[in-house]
């Protein structure tokens, strides 16, 4: 593994020269984050990145740019087709926004406001967050007073996303994916305002309290100044993706081959996640799946900072639209 | 070190600062046609994979695909380049050296905790 993270550097290392290298040549002839990080200073000290920070930044940008959305959008389609309810709402939300059936109206500027697909998105960071674990803090000298409790020098402290997010003080009842409980019910429009708050989860309160006290308490991109600083640019990411596919396609859960019938642990590790891991690490979590995954209504994950996962296997239907996609007009401007 | 890692307290705010520009919502917008692109090739590559006698597709691992998608969507937004991991297979062996590279410095993290932790108990005791 030591290997393969120097080899990894030494990838982002030369992704990052060729970039640098087109800069030089034409400068400003592509916009994208890149550009950003070469031109810019901050306002006060006028500070620039050096080279070899940003071939650092580099590394972290595609390990925290790629790996943590793509997560949440598999996450998201596995708790869609275990809740055919909430999947229901979400294509009635989602094929509104282009009745005609045209995609020239599903930009990411559009999408980005559509109000019950962010719900579903951050329920699904909720209950599987693409950093589980604990961001790690050393407590420092004379000690800290945490809720209550003395906290001496020296101790590390930390607070797993995975577990306040099932605190049922914030989460009433947290095993249960319930997209509503961030939309209050005096606030919303649209058909999930009918949505029960629920006969079956009475508990589950939607007013502007209940719903200030769940963000208060939702980590999944951290907090205050060491916060996510991708965060609204995977919010683009995942309701462009997932409105996108759900506009197109019907999915469901992949059928057995043999009985037809839905593969019930669609996360089952037989179709496997091979090539994403080495051998050993995958016949290693091979067991360790088969052994700890009893939640299945659960996307569940190996901690391992970011975290493994596999599935779910699913297939899709295409739509019959209206109008035939063409070409998106905002991709004239490449 | 990566502004991720940096622990000085004015260092980072500095540090991170420099990189804010790049993912105001201004600057995301700017991308808005490269996002649509990638996620164009993913539904087109789903809606060729429908199987021939029926209406529904090959099943697909989503952990795997998703993977690539984001993969080529950061590839096109970060660095100007398109990787083709969902078109072509040279490049899917980042992803895995992603995983094996974090579990990596995971794992030695965690015992440096582990060692200060086990520190602090001689320093009490």
């Amino acid at each position: 593994m030591a290997k393969d993270d120097r080899k990894f550097f030494q990838y982002a290392k030369n992704v990052l020269e060729e970039r640098v290298a087109a800069e030089e040549k034409k400068p400003g002839a592509r916009t994208d984050i890149m550009h950003h990080l070469l031109h810019a200073k901050d306002p006060t000290t006028g500070n620039a990145f050096s080279r070899e920070q940003l071939g650092i930044e580099s590394g972290l940008l595609i390990a925290a740019g790629a790996d943590t959305t793509s997560l949440t959008l598999a996450a998201a389609l596995f708790y869609l087709v275990h809740n055919p309810r909430v999947m229901r709402i979400l294509v009635k939300e989602i094929r509104s926004a282009s009745p005609s059936g045209s995609t020239d109206l599903l930009s990411p500027s559009k999408l980005i406001g559509l109000p019950y697909l962010r719900a579903v998105i951050d329920e699904t960071l909720r209950l599987s967050p693409p950093v589980p674990s604990h961001l790690p803090r050393e407590v420092l000298k004379g000690g800290i007073m945490i809720d209550g409790t003395f906290i001496p020098k020296g101790t590390i402290v930390g607070v797993p996303a995975y577990a306040i997010h099932r605190n049922p003080e914030y989460f009433p009842e947290p095993e249960k994916f319930y997209p509503e409980r961030w939309l209050a019910i005096d606030s919303d429009s649209g058909d999930f305002d009918n949505a029960p708050p629920s006969p079956t989860s009475p508990d589950i309160l939607r007013t502007r309290q209940s719903v200030s006290l769940a963000r208060q308490a939702f980590v999944a991109f951290s907090q205050g100044s060491r916060g996510c600083i991708g965060r609204q640019l995977a919010y683009y990411e995942l309701h462009t993706a997932l409105a996108h596919l759900l506009f197109r396609f019907d999915v469901r859960l992949a059928r057995d081959s043999r009985t037809a019938k839905p593969m019930k642990d669609s996360t089952g590790w037989r179709d496997g996640l091979g090539d994403l891991l080495d051998p050993k690490g995958a016949e290693d979590s091979r067991m360790a799946w088969r052994e700890e995954r009893k939640r299945e209504e659960e996307f569940q994950l190996f901690d391992r900072f970011l975290a493994v996962r596999n599935g779910p296997m699913v297939e899709f239907r295409e739509r019959e639209l209206i109008v035939k996609t063409t070409r998106v007009p905002w991709e004239l401007r490449l | 070190m990566s502004l991720h890692a940096e622990i000085d307290r004015s260092i980072h705010a500095s540090r991170r600062k420099v990189m804010e520009p790049a993912f105001t919502d201004k600057s995301i917008r700017a991308s808005e046609a490269l996002l649509v692109r990638n996620v164009q090739t993913f539904v087109d590559l789903i809606a060729k994979s429908r199987k021939s006698d029926e209406d529904w597709s090959e099943a697909f691992n989503l952990s795997q695909w998703s993977t690539y998608l984001n993969y080529d969507i950061m590839g096109d937004l970060v660095f100007g380049r398109q990787f083709q991991a969902m078109t072509s297979e040279t490049n899917r062996f980042v992803p895995r050296l992603i995983m094996n590279s974090t579990a990596f410095i995971y794992t030695v993290c965690l015992s440096r905790i582990s060692l200060s932790a086990h520190g602090e108990r001689h320093d009490g005791g």
